[in-house]
């Protein structure tokens, strides 16, 4: 428990400080995925607290995700880690994984040509059976799911694309190849998984998901990406600011 | 309904879809606001001189989007809400942010009470004052709940805040008036997550329907911890943010 910090002179409430030690602890790797925790009976000897105190921590770290409670076995750390993202920065939740030397993958799960859409085709201004690719891939963080991404790319704008996109380690680069990329417009939603989102995600079906639509607008203002995200909403949050 | 829809009989396009892509693009492009009812599908078809449920079809795929809904009297009105390029991501309160939506707002006090810091579920650690107000308030965009906030106000920063007539203003025009005290670093966290049985019935939606959240955590403008709050926006609600050229790093 030399994770653990408690001072009861200061101001601030002894339930917080736990949490936030135990918080601490978890996301800079000191408890390890599907760790158990020090029993309430543990905690309070060594810190002469009362059952509910650490009862009141746990019970708010389970509700974050942190950790997950075991009826009879005790409270372990949640093998689904949490992630704060920037809002503003979509590519520095990314980085700063690969910077914790954490395992961070790609996979291409689905390329096909579709030739409607009505989301994307109206992004797009495309007619009815133009052919578009639609390019799924889910990117893994740690074994599991960090978000599923849907690229819509029209064929007579960029007809050789997916070969590139293989190859390539940044989309947006090889994209910007073929079309220079002027301005980025992202819309944020709430929204619920449908199956597909739900099996990609690995996440309950109907549970809440994090959306980010993303126009892409070349030097002469036309959209020529349209670009779907969704996250976990129990496990991704994002984070501004000011 | 404003809008003219034209339908070409020459494009490839079916009429429901050239008649539900006009509609969307009015939405998206904020030229139909949320609560705006449209023309009876009959009346469109007649002026258009087509088939009924070409434009019965054309809404039905609107509702299945989420942007349009029927209510109970057999009228088609616009579901969405679109917040302008950095509403609330830019310091802007929720009261202005619905206002810049092109509604006018309102606000709904439900409770105040006066609470320990230390009852608070994820209290930050630098919110040091014991005793804070918490303030339960509905925020409505003509007249329809748009947010459920639940705020807790530092009562070392604004003392005596309870005893005040908090009234339905907003509250940071108050804080200015009689304190002096204007909002300054903040972070927010946004975030996705289910309405509860509660919150769905105070903001007229469904039960579980997907809510976007708002963890607000700000300091007055002498850096000291005056706020905490917890925004549910409801369902259809969506937020913008552009990457310009030199941005596009922060891309994926």
């Amino acid at each position: 428990m030399h994770y653990l910090s408690i001072d009861k002179t200061l101001r601030v409430p002894v339930y917080n400080q736990l949490k936030q030690s135990f918080a601490q602890a978890i996301q800079e790797g000191v408890l390890k995925d599907g760790q158990q925790l020090p029993t309430e009976e543990e905690v309070c000897k060594a810190f002469d607290l009362s059952h509910f105190i650490i009862r009141h921590a746990y019970d708010d770290l389970a509700e974050e995700g942190l950790v997950k409670r075991i009826k009879g076995k005790g409270t372990f750390v949640a093998s689904r880690p949490h992630y704060v993202a920037s809002l503003m920065k979509l590519s520095a939740l990314d980085k700063s994984i690969i910077m914790r030397g954490q395992s961070l993958t790609r996979n291409l799960q689905l390329t096909q040509i579709i030739q409607d859409d009505p989301q994307a085709y109206l992004a797009l201004n495309l007619e009815t059976n133009d052919n578009c690719f639609k390019i799924r891939s889910i990117t893994l963080a740690q074994g599991y799911p960090l978000y599923q991404q849907v690229w819509y790319l029209p064929e007579a704008i960029f007809p050789k694309i997916t070969r590139k996109l293989n190859s390539s380690p940044r989309w947006l680069d090889s994209i910007n190849q073929v079309q220079k990329i002027q301005q980025i417009k992202n819309y944020y939603t709430a929204s619920i998984a449908n199956k597909t989102d739900a099996a990609n995600l690995e996440i309950e079906e109907d549970s809440a998901i994090f959306m980010v639509r993303s126009h892409l607008f070349n030097t002469q203002n036309h959209c020529v990406g349209f670009v779907i995200t969704t996250y976990p909403g129990s496990t991704t949050t994002f984070e501004v600011s000011l | 309904m404003s809008l003219v829809i034209n339908i070409d009989r020459r494009s490839t396009l079916s009429m429901d879809r050239q008649i539900g892509n006009q509609i969307r693009r009015a939405i998206l492009n904020r030229e139909l606001y949320i609560n705006r009812p449209l023309d009876r599908p009959q009346q469109v078809a007649s002026e258009l001189g087509i088939d009924v449920n070409e434009v019965k079809q054309a809404y039905q795929t609107l509702i299945n989007e989420n942007l349009l809904v029927l209510d109970h009297f057999g009228h088609y009105k616009v579901k969405f809400l679109d917040a302008p390029n950095n509403v609330l991501i830019n310091f802007t309160s929720v009261f202005e942010g619905i206002r810049l939506m092109g509604l006018e707002p309102s606000i709904e006090t439900l409770f105040t009470e006066v609470v320990k810091a230390s009852s608070i579920k994820n209290c930050p650690v630098d919110f040091k004052s014991e005793k804070l107000l918490h303030i339960h308030r509905l925020y409505l965009g003509n007249d329809k709940p748009m947010a459920w906030i639940d705020s807790y106000f530092s009562l070392e920063v604004f003392p005596d805040l309870d005893q005040k007539n908090f009234g339905n203003q907003p509250s940071y025009d108050l804080f200015e008036q009689i304190y002096g005290i204007k909002p300054g670093q903040n972070t927010r966290i946004f975030g996705a997550g289910l309405a509860s049985k509660e919150q769905a019935q105070a903001l007229q939606i469904l039960d579980k329907a997907p809510l976007f959240t708002i963890d607000l955590f700000i300091n007055d403008q002498y850096h000291r911890p005056m706020e905490l709050s917890k925004a549910f926006f409801f369902e259809n609600f969506q937020m913008e943010w552009t990457l310009e050229v030199n941005q596009l790093e922060d891309f994926y």
